[in-house]
Parts: C-alpha cells; structure tokens; sequence
C-alpha cells in the first residue's frame, strides 16, 4: 500500500510539471511513429527544454518591460500594455501549466473527432497558436466559471471550445483560400481569421482582384521590415525613447533614471531594455519552436491515420508567396490602423484612470501587425487588389488593437500584468467568453 | 550527415512545415533518416545556424543568399512536396556526394 501511495505521490508530482508532461507527449508521438530511440530522447529532452528555456525567455522580457510602465506613468500618466501572445503564454503557464497542457492535448483529440465526424474536414497544424487558445480558454475559464470546480471539467470544456475553433476558423477561411491560391489543397490555420474573411468580404466590395498591389514596386531597404523580430526590437527601442523623452520632460533626468535598475543614463538605459524586450522574445521564440519541433509532425502522423481525407489547416505564411507585395501593404495598413485604436483608446480614457470606455491602451505588437496584418492583405489582395489590401490590413490594426483593449480587463483578473493577446480571433473568443463567465457568477 | 536549416519570419509554424516536408520528401527518395538532420530556424538567426543547405520560402531567399555560402533552395508552395522535392533532392544529392568524397 505504501509502495502504491509513493508510486502515485511521484506520478502526481511528475504530472504537475507542464514541461515533463508535454515532454510525454511528443514521447508518445514519436514512439507512435516508430522512430529510432536516439530520435525519441532527443525528442523528449528537446521538449522538455523548450518549455524550461520559454520560461526564461518570459523573465528577460518581463524585465525588460517593467521601467516602461513606470516611464509611461510618470511621462503621460497612462499604463500601455503589450500585446504578445508569446509572452502571455509564458507567464500563464507559471499558473496554470498542466491544465493548459491538457487542454492542448485533448484540442488535437476533439479537432480529430470533428474531422472525422462533421463536414468542417480540417486538421489544425499550427501548433503554437493551439498553445495559445488553449492558454487563453483555459486562463479565462478557470478564474471564472471553473475556479472553484474539479480540473477535469475545466480541463474537459475548454479542450472542447479549442478543439471547435480548431476546425471552424479553417472553415470560415476555405472560400477565400480557393480564390488566393486557386486550389483547395489547404485552408488557414491562423487565428486572425475574423480579419481575414473580413478582408476578403470587403475586398470584393471596395476594389477589383486586377489592380493587384503586385504590380507595385517597393524600394529594397523595405526588407528589414520582414524580420518581425529586429522590427519588434526596433520599434520596441523607440517607444522606450519616446516614454523616457517624456519622462525626463515631467520629473527630469535623474528621476526618470531611477525607474531602471542600472545606474546608466535614461537613453542608454532606453536602448538597452528596448532591445533586450526583442531579444527575450526571440529566446521566448527558441523555446516554443523546440516544444512544437516533434509533437507537431507526430500529430500530423496521427492525423493522416485517423481522418486519412481531412485538408491541413496551415500557418498564415503559406499565403504569403501569393501576393509579396500585400504583405507589406497590409502589415504598413494594419500599423495605421493600430495608432487609430489606441489614439481612440487614449481619448477614451478618463484622466488618470488605467481603463476607459474601450478599456486598456494598448501599444503597437509588430508580430501581430505583420502576421495577421500582412496575411489580411494578401486575402484583401485576392478580392479587391490594392485598395482590398489597405483595408483589409487598416481593420487589422483596428480590431485587433481594440479588441485586445476592451479583453484586457479580462485579462487583469486572471492576474496577469501587462500583456494581453493579441490575434483578432483571440479577442473575439476571449470577449465571448469573459461575457458569459461574467453571467455566471 | 547533412544539415537543413528550415527558414521562415520567426521560426514556428511554416518553417515546421517545410521540415516536415523535407524530411519526407527525403525518406520517400530513399535517404536513411540518419544521414539528414533538419532544423528549423527564423531569417534573423539563420545566419549563425551554419547548416550545409537552406530550405525557405521565396520571400526569404534572396536575404538569405546575400550573406550565405551554402546554397538556398527556395518552395513557393511551402506545403506542396512535390515542390519541395523537384529543387531540393538534386542539390542534397550533390552535397551528399561532395560529402564522400
């Protein structure tokens, strides 16, 4: 009896550690796939470190963002927030890591079943983005309806709700895919898909698919707005110098200073942590790419056997060789449209209150303005050619930017400072859910 | 052993599928799963992975071929193998027999 309660004892607290347990997972995968078994440790100890060094990564970038909140406050006397679903997830793990990683296992089980048993015939293979809706339904249901209730039916619900948006927002795509690529081999597996369809709806109204932004030409030094992470480190830099410009303004150098931890000048200071904030994304980065590195193609293994017909939902990137040049007007739009937002957040907002009528300010995410924007062009490309594309990325930046604003109060009470989601489908969802759980308690 | 570096923006999602597609384009041709190894990358690190070929997107490959000197072999269709297996298996091959000899 005893040996029984210390086997258990141990397996319990082996189950309580999300990285160990995502590393059984892509174990079975790759056991199920019959790899060689220098393949399945490597596999497995990848993982399991993936999840250790995205932990870290969340550290560096927490660092790096705390003085701006404080510059911000002493600058303009307002708190912006960061939408970056990578770092969201990060600090959400720290609170609920097992049931998140449960969630996104059962996600896959429940998408299968779906394909199998409805018309929505898609298997959903962008795995950081299953992570991320399964941090989100998991986080906001669990510090609401469920927060007193058994793990099981938490865990249970929300693998339910990830698993349908993981063959929904496909389907919603499907119409608009055939017409981009002109075939339907695969479908969009990216959760910006309201912005997408929506770009692809309006585009047929606005503009004609033969004014294509293709036939533009843009200068060569654009290129470095296409590494989404030295763009992300860059703006990240000049919105530091911006906060701390105004900061020093109000309360001078010396107190503007004080709000880092070193003992540098407030500019250096400046642009060291904007920069740092790009460099702990991009650890943050490493450690999801090596988390999703085997369980990914496992899942797809298992896929291919259960639902041998089911079309892959597919990372937003794979539209992007379909029109180059809509990325970059929609991502440059959808940055347009993210400054509307959040001027219309801060005349929202009363002064010195941290929330308005439209709730948080929230600041420019260059991952999101490129990815969900630049895709939104491509599909506002499709339909309505260049002036499709502008609008299409214009409503991005808007929606997702107020959308990520209004869920933030949401967000806060799962106590979690200073990020937010940021993917227009997160938003939608993540409103939809923080007003029913709001009528249940 | 030859080394793919699989490349997009930041390294997740659509770089995964060009590994995934790699690595079965390659077992289909009949390569010991021993012989490859593929990793996936983002286009801002990429140039320190020193991996003895790239695999991107046609977006990616110019950027990349301006500071590399393994060759780049660019999909348009990161999704379609056999895309993937008409530019990549003869450039592999030519590694692997550069590599013997």
């Amino acid at each position: 009896m005893n040996i029984l309660n210390a086997v258990l004892d141990v397996l319990v607290q082996i189950m309580s550690k999300p990285a160990i347990l995502v590393g059984l997972i892509a174990m079975t995968g790759l056991i199920s796939l019959k790899r060689p078994i220098d393949a399945v440790v490597t596999g497995t100890v990848k993982t399991i470190m993936g999840f250790l060094i995205l932990s870290g990564g969340a550290k560096i970038v927490i660092d790096a963002i705390t003085p701006l909140g404080i510059l911000m406050q002493e600058g303009f006397g307002l708190q912006g927030t960061l939408p970056v679903n990578e770092v969201f997830t990060a600090r959400a793990q720290e609170l609920y890591g097992t049931q998140i990683s449960l969630v996104f296992f059962f996600a896959f089980l429940v998408n299968l079943l779906l394909a199998r048993f409805t018309p929505m015939k898609y298997v959903f293979l962008t795995g950081h983005h299953t992570l991320f809706a399964s941090t989100m339904v998991t986080g906001i249901l669990g510090l609401t309806i469920f927060k007193n209730g058994p793990s099981f039916a938490l865990i249970a619900v929300s693998a339910l709700i990830v698993g349908f948006m993981m063959v929904f927002f496909p389907w919603l795509s499907a119409p608009f895919m055939e017409k981009i690529t002109g075939k339907n081999d695969f479908v969009m597996g990216h959760f910006g898909t309201t912005n997408y369809v929506l770009a692809g709806w309006l585009g047929e109204k606005v503009g004609d698919p033969k004014d294509s932004t293709e036939n533009i030409h843009f200068p060569g030094w654009f290129g470095f707005m296409k590494e989404p992470l030295i763009a992300m480190g860059v703006i990240m830099m000049i919105i530091y110098l911006v906060a701390g410009l105004a900061a020093v303004r109000v309360e001078g150098a010396e107190e503007a200073g004080r709000s880092f931890l070193s003992s540098d000048s407030w500019w250096l200071n400046c642009l060291i942590q904007g920069l740092t904030f790009g460099a702990g994304v991009g650890v943050i980065l490493l450690g999801v790419h090596m988390i999703l590195a085997d369980i990914v193609p496992a899942f797809r293994g298992f896929a291919e056997k259960i639902v041998p017909d089911a079309i892959p939902a597919l990372d937003c990137p794979v539209v992007f060789p379909y029109g180059q040049n809509a990325v970059l007007v929609g991502y440059l739009s959808s940055i347009v449209g993210g400054l509307a937002a959040m001027g219309l957040q801060i005349a929202f907002l009363p002064p010195g209150a941290l929330m308005g009528t439209l709730g948080g300010v929230i600041l420019p995410s260059m991952i999101i303005h490129f990815f969900v924007g630049g895709t939104s062009g491509v599909f506002g490309n499709a339909t309505g050619g260049w002036k499709g594309a502008v609008l299409g990325g214009f409503l991005t930046g808007l929606l997702f930017t107020l959308l990520a604003g209004t869920s933030l109060r949401a967000i806060s009470a799962i106590g979690i400072f200073n990020s937010c989601f940021g993917d227009t489908d997160f938003g939608v969802v993540g409103s939809i859910l923080a007003f029913i759980s709001g009528l249940f308690k | 052993m030859i080394k793919i570096a699989a490349i997009c923006g930041m390294g997740l999602g659509s770089g995964l599928l060009v590994k995934m597609g790699v690595e079965r384009v390659l077992k289909r041709s009949g390569v010991d799963e021993r012989e490859f190894l593929v990793e996936v990358g983002d286009i801002s690190t990429a140039k320190s992975m020193g991996p003895d070929l790239f695999v991107t997107s046609t977006e990616f490959g110019p950027r990349l071929r301006e500071s590399q000197s393994a060759p780049v072999v660019e999909v348009h269709n990161l999704f379609d193998e056999k895309e993937i297996e008409g530019v990549l298996v003869p450039v592999f091959m030519e590694l692997v027999s550069r590599q013997k000899n």
